[in-house]
């Protein structure tokens, strides 16, 4: 009678236990065999090119081999893993900026100078920026530009997540949200030039 | 915003599991940082059509080739799953897998000599040479992939070796080729130089040998060649 299959826990278990050792590697190459057509779809729509999707796949799965001593089971092997894997494909594509971006179509209508400009192109402060655009954006906006700029996720991507009809809305959603958020900041921009020049000058 | 306190990735399937109302899902929707990442999660989860892409089958097989030889020891006492699981049997297209496909008496004929080539290779006139070989198969061949161009080969350097080959075997266990790679560790062989118009439907299989001084002092595991 056949064994019943081996948790993803009860492999950990075993790739832990004797980590480099035979019994352990050969959990670890179960485990993550397991796993493997996930992360490299998830690396395929990142890159969308498949040999440079299966580098970072196996980058992915050995990464993930050698932090394995380290997983403290607080959450599922899955989503340990997806961790893993969302690092390496940001790390991997060059993050769009939140007030142009070319892929995404976005209209050529000049951006702003000014520090609340350069303190989200920088992505600084993340929590005057989530202020930001929970004030000025609604859900979907934010929602579409955050994956965008942080998550690095292409349109076509983003369009699936917002379960969105096509790459098109997507597009203006983006383009919408980037349009509120650049008049934000002039607003911002021209509040806080107003009250500079409210300040007495000094001496 | 809720008040709710932004939530990490160990907490993505617990809060995944919550109801729309709960208050961290609420949070979720409100928190353009902790919805995308829970919206990525459940992407991630979702491979949808993109699974049935060709070039994700392909991936899959060399993800599964490369996890074998790299990860898993070629002689460890496996786990008591079987590696090959009916759901993942299923998804890998190979072309040893199209090659199994047409019939139980055609895929026990090949496992049988795929089991023979194994047990028995190496026979003949480099028995001594292959037999001196420390350790076996350590040289590990990380990338195989055939196309019109030719068969595309990346391995391990083997300390001490100073050229490579690769042994090109019939489905019988028959040396169908021998081709110098050279002393680097990748390389492409035309397909002119291939046994591939001889007997296309004929399975191929390909182990790489690691030379010094024209000595066989290590080789590969034998593995399928794949299909274009």
């Amino acid at each position: 009678m056949p064994h019943p299959p081996l948790s993803d826990e009860e492999l950990v278990q075993r790739a832990v236990r004797d980590h480099g050792g035979p019994a352990g590697r050969a959990a670890a190459s179960e485990l993550l065999g397991r796993h493997r057509r996930a992360v490299y779809i998830w690396c395929w729509r990142y890159v969308r090119d498949p040999d440079r999707a299966l580098d970072l796949a196996q980058e992915v799965l050995l990464a993930a081999y050698r932090a394995l001593p380290g997983f403290e089971s607080r959450s599922k092997f899955g989503s340990w893993l997806f961790v893993i894997a969302r690092n390496c494909c940001l790390k991997a594509v060059r993050g769009p900026s939140l007030l142009r971006d070319d892929e995404a179509e976005i209209d050529d209508l000049p951006h702003p100078d000014g520090d609340p400009q350069r303190l989200v192109e920088r992505h600084e402060d993340e929590e005057r920026l989530r202020r930001l655009l929970v004030d000025h954006l609604d859900e979907d906006e934010r929602r579409a530009l955050w994956l965008r700029c942080f998550e690095r996720m292409p349109v076509e991507e983003i369009g699936r997540v917002m379960r969105l009809e096509n790459a098109t809305g997507a597009r203006a959603l983006l383009q919408r949200a980037r349009r509120r958020l650049r008049a934000a900041l002039d607003r911002a921009r021209d509040t806080e030039a107003g009250a500079a020049a409210a300040e007495p000058s000094g001496g | 915003m809720s008040d709710v306190q932004c939530f990490d990735a160990s907490a993505l399937d617990r809060v995944l599991a919550l109801p729309d109302e709960h208050p961290e899902r609420r949070h979720a929707r409100a928190c353009p940082r902790c919805g995308a990442l829970l919206e990525s999660y459940r992407l991630y989860q979702e491979p949808g059509t993109d699974a049935d892409a060709p070039h994700v089958a392909s991936a899959d097989a060399r993800l599964d080739a490369w996890l074998r030889e790299e990860i898993a020891p070629v002689a460890a006492p496996s786990p008591r799953v079987s590696t090959m699981t009916p759901n993942r049997r299923a998804t890998r297209v190979t072309r040893w897998d199209a090659l199994l496909r047409p019939g139980p008496a055609l895929a026990l004929a090949a496992a049988i000599a795929v089991v023979a080539l194994v047990a028995l290779w190496p026979r003949g006139d480099r028995t001594m040479q292959m037999r001196g070989a420390p350790g076996g198969a350590t040289v590990a061949v990380t990338s195989v992939r055939l196309d019109d161009e030719g068969l595309h080969l990346m391995w391990s350097a083997h300390p001490g070796a100073d050229a490579y080959e690769a042994i090109l075997l019939a489905g019988d266990g028959r040396e169908a080729a021998r081709i110098p790679l050279g002393a680097g560790t990748a390389t492409t062989v035309p397909r002119a130089r291939l046994p591939l118009s001889t007997a296309p439907a004929d399975p191929l299989f390909l182990r790489i040998a690691a030379l010094s001084g024209g000595e066989v002092i290590a080789t590969s595991t034998v593995r399928p060649l794949p299909g274009p």
